[in-house]
């Protein structure tokens, strides 16, 4: 399941999310259950970042190979 | 199968906190959802709402007029109503705005005698407002594509706020997928051209409206004069806040009312 954009569309939804994650974003990940990395990401503030990352656990998703593994990112 | 019809929705500039209840209903229940949005999360959801929603994001092409690339959508949009489908169409933002694919499929359908309507949705002057905290109806808002600005020499009032759209792609005719890619010239140009009308020191903003709901919006506030200088994007906007002020018109204060006074 790719992670990332399982939890935007999460704070998307939910407005409760949005506040928890505005209050403690590390803590609200976590609790998410995405990784350092993915945190990270999510933290860079980098739009292009984040939109590769989301498209590489797609792809990862798509042939089977955890996103973790992946290393090339590809922009949109 | 139905007699085929057409409903061109927004996302809002942030997919799923910004998308209205009514589009996602329009999503989810059409028989064919075509979307167009570079945005990796936004085709994510979308296919979750609907998995039959298909792309039209392969049809960009840096190497072809953008003009062209809109006719292949609304082609491919338009044909889909007329094989009977009830057709939804997604676009980033607001469908209406800096769209023309979603006006032509609409009035093609239209025209040729299939229901077709527009949504409403978030748009980035709408996030404008609410980040920088303005009220368009304090001073007036005019607001121009820059390109659109430069080359039809738009007459504005100072005294007004001023948006322009796109200051980072002046000129521009294709279309690019950096967001780095802009054209530093283009700025200084209209900043040349704002220069008759505002002192070198007014303060402007570059704004960019987040696209994800985790992020804040780029606010950079800099001297007009050093506006080629700041960092800009292919998204970035320009807000140019009034100066002067308006000066009343005694006998329109009157006019009016005596007109009010008169019912």
């Amino acid at each position: 399941m790719p992670l990332i954009a399982e939890y935007l569309v999460h704070l998307g939804r939910h407005e409760e999310a949005c506040q928890a994650f505005r209050k403690d974003p590390e803590h609200a990940m976590e609790c998410f259950g995405l990784t350092k990395e993915q945190r990270d990401t999510v933290l860079s503030g980098d739009e292009a970042k984040l939109g590769s990352a989301i498209q590489s656990e797609f792809h990862a998703c798509a042939s089977g190979i955890a996103p973790s593994m992946t290393t090339k990112i590809t922009r949109m | 199968m139905g007699h085929g019809s057409l409903t061109v929705v927004g996302t809002g500039i942030q997919p799923v906190a910004h998308t209205s209840t009514q589009a996602i209903g329009c999503i989810e229940n059409a028989d064919k959802v075509f979307f167009a949005s570079s945005d990796a999360l936004t085709e994510y959801w979308i296919r979750q709402v609907n998995p039959e929603a298909e792309s039209l994001n392969g049809l960009y092409d840096p190497s072809i007029d953008r003009h062209k690339t809109y006719e292949r959508m609304v082609q491919r949009v338009v044909e889909a109503v007329e094989s009977g489908l009830n057709v939804c169409f997604v676009l980033y933002g607001h469908p209406g705005v800096f769209a023309d694919p979603a006006h032509e499929a609409i009035r093609r359908a239209r025209n040729a005698g299939y229901t077709a309507e527009m949504l409403p949705a978030i748009s980035a002057d709408a996030c404008l407002f609410a980040d920088l905290g303005i009220d368009p109806g304090n001073t007036g808002c005019q607001s121009y594509e820059a390109t659109d600005f430069l080359i039809n020499r738009r007459r504005i009032d100072p005294r007004a706020a001023l948006i322009l759209w796109q200051i980072g792609v002046i000129g521009e005719q294709g279309y690019k997928n950096d967001l780095n890619a802009w054209n530093r010239e283009g700025v200084r140009i209209l900043v040349d051209v704002l220069l008759e009308q505002y002192p070198a020191d007014h303060i402007v903003t570059v704004y960019e409206a987040a696209r994800y709901v985790c992020f804040e919006p780029v606010i950079r506030n800099v001297r007009l004069d050093e506006l080629p200088n700041a960092q800009i994007s292919a998204i970035s906007t320009l807000y140019v806040p009034p100066f002067g002020q308006a000066q009343t018109d005694r006998e329109m204060v009157d006019k009016l009312i005596a007109s009010s006074t008169t019912l």
